[in-house]
C-alpha cells in the first residue's frame, strides 16, 4: 500500500522529481563517463597490441639504466648479437631491429603529431610471418636520403611522396626525400605514434650507432618453446640485457597503460566526485521539499494509523525509483561524457587512441551504486523527519517540519574551520612536496566547515548580498531576499552546490595566474640573455646552428646548453651541461660558493638541492654517467636556485660529452650586440632557416609559451568543472521551482492585491540571483583566500608573486548571476503563468 | 419581505444616494461541459451602491465566491458586463486587471491574506509599495489606528492572532482607498468575538470614510452588520434587503435552505 501510495506521489510529482532524477544523472554521469573513457582507451590500446601477443618471437635488449629526458638508450651491437647464434641451440632466426627517435618538421616549421605523441623511426623492413608491414604507395627506402612514412603520419603532416621533409634524429637534422607511405597495418597506431621509415644501413647510421641494434627478436626452432629460448637466452648474455616474450612485453605494456589509465582515471574521478557531492546536495533538497510539501498528506496517513516506518519507507520507495532512473540516465550521459574527455585530451595535446565506447558491467554496477545510493541516503534524513510529524499537523494550516537548532551545527562547523585554518596555517612553514598535500587538506576541511555552516552564514550573507537587489529591485527584491533566507538550511544547500565549484575554479585561477605572474617575474630576472635557440622535440640540434648563429655579425656570443642526465647519489637525475661561466648572464647564474669553472668529474650544485643532500664545496659523491661509466663527482660550488636553469645540477661540457655517444644541443643562449640588434635578429632568422627544428624565442616568447602552458592546465581543470556548476545551477532550478510550487498561495495573494506578472517574474529572478550571489560569495571567498594561502606557503618555490587576476574573479561573478538569472527562468515563468484564483484558493 | 419588488435588479442606483460603485449586467459563469455542467452564475445583474456595507448572502454552492471572484477581476465571466465605476472589467487584459486590483479595488479572504515574510506594516501597505507609491502617512495612521494594530505593526503573521491577520487585512485593504473592497468570508475562520470585532471595523469604515464594502458570508449575524444584503441561490439574484438584521437574515437563509421551490416561487 505505502509502496502504491510512492508510485502515486511519483507519477503526481513527474515535474519534481524529473529535477531530481536531472541532478541523479549529472552526478552520475561524470563518474560513469570517466569510467566508460578509461575503458574505452585502455580497450583501444590492447587491440592495438592484440597481434604482437600472437607471435612466438623472444626479444632480446640492453637493460636501460637511464630513463629520464635526455637519456641515451644502451643499444646491443652486432658482435653480441652474432654470438648468439652459436650459444643458443633453440634460436632459428634472428630478426635485429634499428629503432629510436625521429621526428618529421612540417611546412609550418611544427613537429608533426605535436607534443602529446611519441615519434620514432626504424628500419623499414617488411616479410616476417607476423609483419603486416608494407609500402601502400611509391617504394621502400635504399637510398641514403629515402624516407618512407607511415600512413597515418603522412596524413597528419600532410606528406606525400617525393616531398622533401627535415627529419630530426639524436644524429641531428636532415632533409630527406619521401620515397614511399607504409602501413603497419595496425588501425590505431597513428593517434599515439608518429612512425618514419629509413634504409636499414641509414637507420643505424641516425637512430642508433652503425653496427648496433636497438633489439634482437629471435624466433624458436619448431619444438622449442618460447619459454625455453628465453631461458637459453639468458643464460647466455651478460646480466646487463633483458630477455622478454613477446606475451611479456605485452603484458608489461598493458600493465603501464593500465597504471597510466588508473592515474588519469583518478584523477578525473576526484572531479566527478566533485559532481556527485554538488549532486547530492541537490537530491538532499529535493526530497527536504518534496516532503515538506507533503506534510499535511502524511500527517493524514499518520492520523488514519500508518506507522512512522510506513510514511518513511514511502519516501525510500520514491527514492529508489529516481536514483535508478537517474542512475540509468548517467550511463546514457556517461557515454557522451567520455567521448567529450576524448575531446577535451585531443584538444589539449594529449592524443588517445578512440573507439566505439566501452560500458563494463562494473561501469555499471558503480553508476547504479553511486546514484541509488546517495539519492536514498539524501532522501534518509527528510523521510525520517517527516515520519516525525504529529498526526494532528493535518488539521492545521500552516505546518513546518520539525528543524533542530543550528548549536549543533555551529559548534561543529567553526571547529571544523578552526582545524582546517590550522592545516591551511601548518603549510606555511612546510617543504615543498608537503605543502600542496597540507593545503589541500585543509582546503577540503574549510569547505566542509562552510558548508556546514552555510545555513546560519545564510541570513548575514544573504542580507548582505541581496541589499543591492532589494535596494534596486523594489518590493519585488525585497520579498526576493526575504524569501531567500525565510529558509536557511535550503537556501544554504542549494547554495553550497555552487559554491563547492566556484571554490574550486577560483583556487585554481589564482594559483595558475600567481604562477604565470611568478614565471613573468622569474624570465625578468633570470632570462639575461636576448635569444634562445630551443629545439623542437626532445633530442636537439646539431652543434652547427649554434656556430653559424655565433658568426653572425651583431651577435656577441652564444652559450651551448645540454639536458642531460646522470645518476647521483644512485638516484637518476637530470643535470644541465653548459659552461658555467658562460651562463652568468644569459640565466644570471649566481655561484654563492666556490667557483665556476668546471674540470672533468666536477660539479656545480643548487642550493636547495645541496641543502637536502648535505653537500658543499669540497664534497664528492658517487656518480654514473650516460655511457654506465662510474665516477666519483667533486663539488666545486653551490649556485643559487636558478628556475630558467631548472636543473639541480651543472657539469662541464667536455668532461660529459667524453662519457656521451651524442653532441646534441637543446639549447642555446644567444646574446646580441644592442645597437645592432634588428639587423642581427634578421640574420639570425635567415641563418636558422636551414634549420626547421630550431626555435628562437625571445624573453616574451619565453613568458608567453610559460603562461600558455599553465592557462592549458587551468582551462582543462575548468572544462572538467564545469559539470558541478552545471549540476549546482540544475540545483537552483529545482529549489525554485519547488518554492513556486510551496508559495502557490503566497504568489497567489501577491497577484491578488496587485503584482503584475512581470514583477513576479523579477521577485523569483531576484531570488535566484540573491541564491548564486550567495553561493559565489561563499566559494569565491574560500577559493581567494585558499589561492593567497597557497601562493604564500609556495613562495620561495615557484609562487613568488600573487596575481588575484580581479578581472577573470569579476567575470565569475558576473557568470554566476547569469547563472541565477538563466535558472530562474523556468521556475519564473510557471509563477507568472499561475491562475491568480486557483493559486489562492490552493490548499 | 421584499423579494419581488427587489427582483430583478434592474441595476438602477440605490435609492438613498443614487450613486453606484459597482454593477453586473446579465453575468453567466458556466463551469464544465455535459454532465459536470454547473452554472454558477444565472444572468446576474446587480447593482452595488457606493459608501454603503453590502452582504452577499445564500446556500453553499450558489455562487458567492464566483459572483465576488467576477466582480473583482479575479475570473472571467462568460457572458454579461461587469462595471467597476464606469470601468468594464470584462474587456480588460491580464496587465490592465492587475492595475485594477492594484489600484481601484481592495480584497480580504477568508484565510492567508498576509505574505508570512513580511511585517504587519509591510503587509498593510503592500499594494502601495508593489505600485511604487509612498503611502499618504496621515491616511495611514488613521488606518493603523482605526484597526487598533499600533503596538503590532512590527510583528509577522505568524505572531498574530487570526482576528488581528484579518484586521490587518482590512487596513491593507483600506490603505488604497480603493473603489470597492471584497471580503469572502472575512470571519469564516474567526470566533465570535474576533469576527465581532473585525465586522464592526468594517462597517465603521463605509460610515465613516465612505469606503464601498462587498462582502460574502454564510453568517445571519455578520449579514446583520451590512446595510443592505443581495440573497443568491441557485446563481440568481433572488431577494435584497436594506437595513438587515440577523433575525430577518436568518429567516430569509431558512426559507431558501429549507424550500428548493425558491425559485418558483419567485418566477410566480
Ligand atoms: N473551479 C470550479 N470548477 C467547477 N465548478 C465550480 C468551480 N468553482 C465553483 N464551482 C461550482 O460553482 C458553483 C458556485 O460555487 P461558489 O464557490 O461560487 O459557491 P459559494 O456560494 O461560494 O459556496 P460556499 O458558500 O460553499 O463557499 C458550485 O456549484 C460549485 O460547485
Ligand atoms: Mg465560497
Amino acid at each position: 500500500m505505502m509502496a502504491r501510495l510512492a508510485l502515486r506521489n511519483l507519477s503526481a510529482h513527474r515535474l519534481r522529481l524529473l529535477f531530481t532524477a536531472v541532478a541523479v544523472v549529472l552526478g552520475v554521469s561524470f563518474a560513469a563517463g570517466t569510467m566508460i573513457f578509461r575503458d574505452t582507451a585502455s580497450r583501444a590500446f590492447e587491440d592495438a597490441f592484440g597481434d604482437r601477443s600472437q607471435t612466438r618471437e623472444v626479444s632480446v635488449a640492453p637493460k636501460q639504466p637511464f630513463t629520464g629526458e635526455g637519456a641515451q638508450p644502451r643499444l646491443i651491437d652486432a658482435a653480441t648479437a652474432e654470438s648468439l647464434k652459436d650459444k643458443v641451440p633453440g634460436a632459428d632466426q634472428f630478426r635485429s631491429v634499428v629503432e629510436g627517435y625521429a621526428v618529421v618538421i612540417d611546412r609550418n616549421g611544427e613537429v608533426v603529431g605535436g607534443d602529446g605523441v611519441a615519434h620514432r623511426g626504424r628500419a623499414y623492413v617488411e616479410g616476417g610471418p607476423e609483419s603486416k608491414t608494407r609500402i601502400l604507395t611509391g617504394r621502400a627506402p635504399t637510398a641514403e636520403n629515402d624516407l618512407v612514412v607511415e600512413e597515418q603520419t603522412a596524413a597528419e603532416g600532410g606528406i606525400a611522396v617525393g616531398d622533401s621533409v627535415p627529419v630530426v634524429t639524436r644524429s641531428g637534422q636532415r632533409t630527406m626525400t619521401v620515397v614511399g607511405v607504409f602501413t603497419l597495418g595496425e588501425e590505431r597506431i597513428g593517434d599515439v605514434v608518429t612512425y618514419v621509415g629509413f634504409s636499414p644501413a641509414v637507420a643505424e647510421q641516425l637512430l642508433t650507432r652503425p653496427g648496433h641494434y636497438s633489439a634482437v627478436w629471435v624466433r624458436p626452432k619448431a619444438g622449442v618453446s618460447q619459454e625455453q629460448l628465453a631461458a637459453q637466452l639468458t643464460a647466455a648474455l651478460p646480466a646487463d640485457y633483458e630477455v622478454n616474450t613477446a606475451q611479456q612485453l605485452v603484458a608489461d605494456a598493458r600493465e603501464r597503460i593500465k597504471s597510466f589509465f588508473g592515474l588519469l582515471s583518478a584523477f578525473l574521478l576526484a572531479f566527478a566526485g566533485v559532481s556527485v557531492l554538488v549532486g547530492s546536495f541537490i537530491i538532499f533538497n529535493t526530497f527536504t521539499m518534496l516532503v515538506a510539501q507533503r506534510t499535511r498528506e502524511m500527517a493524514l496517513l499518520r492520523a488514519v494509523g500508518a506507522s512512522r516506518r510506513q510514511v518513511t519507507r514511502a519516501v525510500i520507495v520514491e527514492a529508489l525509483v529516481v536514483g535508478v532512473v537517474g542512475s540509468t540516465g548517467g550511463i546514457g550521459v556517461g557515454v557522451g561524457i567520455a567521448l567529450a574527455l576524448q575531446a577535451l585530451f585531443s584538444r589539449f595535446g594529449t592524443e588517445l587512441p578512440s573507439g566505439s565506447p566501452v560500458v563494463t558491467p562494473a561501469t555499471v554496477l558503480w553508476a547504479y551504486g553511486i546514484g541509488t545510493l546517495v539519492t536514498v541516503a539524501a532522501a534518509y534524513l527528510p523521510a525520517r523527519r517527516a515520519a516525525r510529524i504529529p498526526p494532528i499537523a493535518a488539521l492545521r494550516d500552516e505546518v513546518a517540519l520539525p528543524t533542530r537548532s543550528h548549536r549543533i551545527r555551529l559548534v561543529l562547523g567553526v571547529l571544523v574551520a578552526v582545524v582546517g585554518g590550522l592545516v591551511v596555517a601548518l603549510s606555511f612553514g612546510s617543504k615543498r612536496d608537503e605543502a600542496p598535500i597540507l593545503l589541500a587538506l585543509g582546503g577540503i576541511l574549510l569547505l566542509f566547515a562552510l558548508v556546514l555552516l552555510g545555513p546560519v552564514l545564510s541570513r548575514p550573507v544573504v542580507r548582505l548580498v541581496g541589499w543591492p537587489v532589494a535596494r534596486l529591485g523594489g518590493t519585488a527584491g525585497q520579498l526576493s531576499r526575504r524569501n531567500a533566507y525565510r529558509d536557511p538550511r535550503r537556501t544554504a544547500a542549494t547554495a553550497s552546490a555552487l559554491m563547492i565549484g566556484l571554490a574550486m575554479v577560483s583556487v585554481a585561477t589564482v594559483v595558475s595566474s600567481s604562477l604565470s605572474a611568478s614565471a613573468d617575474r622569474r624570465l625578468d630576472r633570470e632570462f639575461g640573455a636576448d635569444f634562445s635557440l630551443d629545439s623542437r622535440g626532445l633530442t636537439g640540434f646539431g652543434p652547427p646552428a649554434a656556430d653559424q648563429v655565433a658568426a653572425v655579425p651583431g651577435v656577441r656570443a652564444v652559450t651551448p646548453v645540454r639536458l642531460g642526465t646522470m645518476r647521483i647519489d644512485e638516484q637518476e637525475a637530470p643535470v644541465t651541461v653548459a659552461d658555467p661561466a658562460a651562463l652568468v648572464t644569459p640565466v644570471n647564474l649566481r655561484i654563492e660558493t666556490g667557483r665556476a669553472t668546471l674540470g672533468a668529474d666536477e660539479i656545480l650544485v643548487e642550493r636547495s638541492a645541496a641543502d637536502e643532500l648535505g653537500l658543499d664545496v669540497g664534497s664528492t659523491t658517487p656518480a654514473q654517467y650516460p655511457d654506465g661509466a662510474r665516477v666519483t663527482l667533486r663539488v666545486v660550488g653551490i649556485f643559487a636556485d636558478n628556475q630558467v636553469l631548472d636543473r639541480p645540477y651543472l657539469v662541464g661540457t667536455a668532461g660529459y660529452l667524453a662519457h656521451s655517444d651524442t653532441d646534441q644541443l637543446q639549447r642555446a643562449y644567444v646574446d646580441v650586440d644592442d645597437a645592432q640588434q634588428a639587423a642581427a635578429t634578421e640574420r639570425i632568422r635567415s641563418v636558422l632557416r636551414a634549420y626547421p627544428a630550431v626555435q628562437l624565442r625571445d624573453r616574451q616568447d619565453a613568458k608567453d609559451d610559460a603562461r600558455a602552458e599553465i592557462e592549458q592546465v587551468l582551462n582543462a581543470i575548468l572544462a572538467l568543472l564545469v559539470l558541478s556548476i552545471l549540476v549546482a545551477a540544475i540545483g537552483i532550478v529545482n529549489t525554485l521551482g519547488l518554492s513556486v510550487v510551496e508559495r502557490t498561495r503566497e504568489i497567489g495573494l501577491l497577484r491578488a492585491v496587485g503584482m503584475g506578472r512581470g514583477q513576479v517574474r523579477a521577485m523569483i529572478r531576484y531570488e535566484s540571483v540573491v541564491i548564486a550571489l550567495f553561493g559565489t560569495a561563499l566559494g569565491l571567498g574560500l577559493g581567494v583566500g585558499l589561492g593567497v594561502a597557497a601562493q604564500r606557503a609556495l613562495s620561495s618555490n615557484g609562487i613568488e608573486v600573487l596575481d588575484l587576476s580581479v578581472g577573470r574573479l569579476a567575470l565569475y561573478l558576473l557568470a554566476a548571476i547569469g547563472i541565477g538569472v538563466l535558472a530562474a527562468l523556468w521556475p519564473a515563468w510557471r509563477a507568472a503563468r499561475m491562475n491568480v484564483l486557483e493559486a489562492i484558493s490552493q490548499r | 419581505m421584499t423579494s419581488n419588488t427587489a427582483v430583478p435588479d434592474t441595476g438602477t442606483a440605490d435609492p438613498e444616494t443614487g450613486e453606484v460603485a459597482a454593477r453586473t449586467e446579465e453575468i453567466t459563469k458556466v463551469y464544465g461541459a455535459g454532465d459536470a455542467r454547473v452554472v454558477a452564475l444565472d444572468a446576474v445583474s446587480l447593482t452595488i451602491p457606493r459608501g454603503r456595507f453590502t452582504g452577499i448572502m445564500g446556500p453553499s454552492g450558489s455562487g458567492k465566491s464566483t459572483l465576488m471572484h467576477c466582480l473583482a477581476g479575479l475570473d472571467v465571466v462568460d457572458s454579461g458586463r461587469i462595471l467597476i465605476g464606469d470601468q468594464d472589467v470584462t474587456r480588460l487584459n491580464d496587465k490592465q486587471l492587475t492595475a485594477l486590483r492594484r489600484d481601484r479595488v481592495g480584497f480580504i479572504f477568508q484565510s492567508f491574506n498576509l505574505i508570512p515574510t513580511l511585517t504587519a506594516l509591510e503587509n498593510i501597505v503592500l499594494p502601495l509599495s508593489i505600485a511604487g507609491r509612498q503611502p499618504d502617512q496621515q491616511w495611514l495612521d488613521k488606518v493603523v489606528d482605526t484597526v487598533g494594530l499600533r503596538d503590532r505593526l512590527h510583528h509577522r503573521p505568524t505572531q498574530l492572532s487570526g482576528g488581528q491577520q484579518q484586521r490587518v487585512a482590512c487596513a491593507r485593504a483600506l490603505v488604497s482607498k480603493p473603489d470597492v473592497i471584497f471580503a469572502d468570508e472575512p470571519t469564516g475562520n474567526l470566533d465570535s468575538r474576533s469576527g465581532a470585532e473585525v465586522l464592526a471595523f468594517l462597517r465603521d469604515s463605509a460610515r465613516t470614510t465612505g469606503q464601498t464594502i462587498v462582502m460574502v458570508t454564510h453568517d445571519p449575524v455578520a449579514a446583520g452588520y451590512t446595510d443592505n444584503v443581495v440573497f443568491l441561490a441557485d446563481g440568481r439574484v433572488v431577494d435584497r434587503m436594506v437595513d438587515p438584521t440577523a433575525d430577518r437574515v436568518l429567516d430569509r437563509m431558512k426559507r431558501l435552505e429549507h424550500a428548493p421551490a425558491g425559485r418558483e416561487e419567485l418566477a410566480r
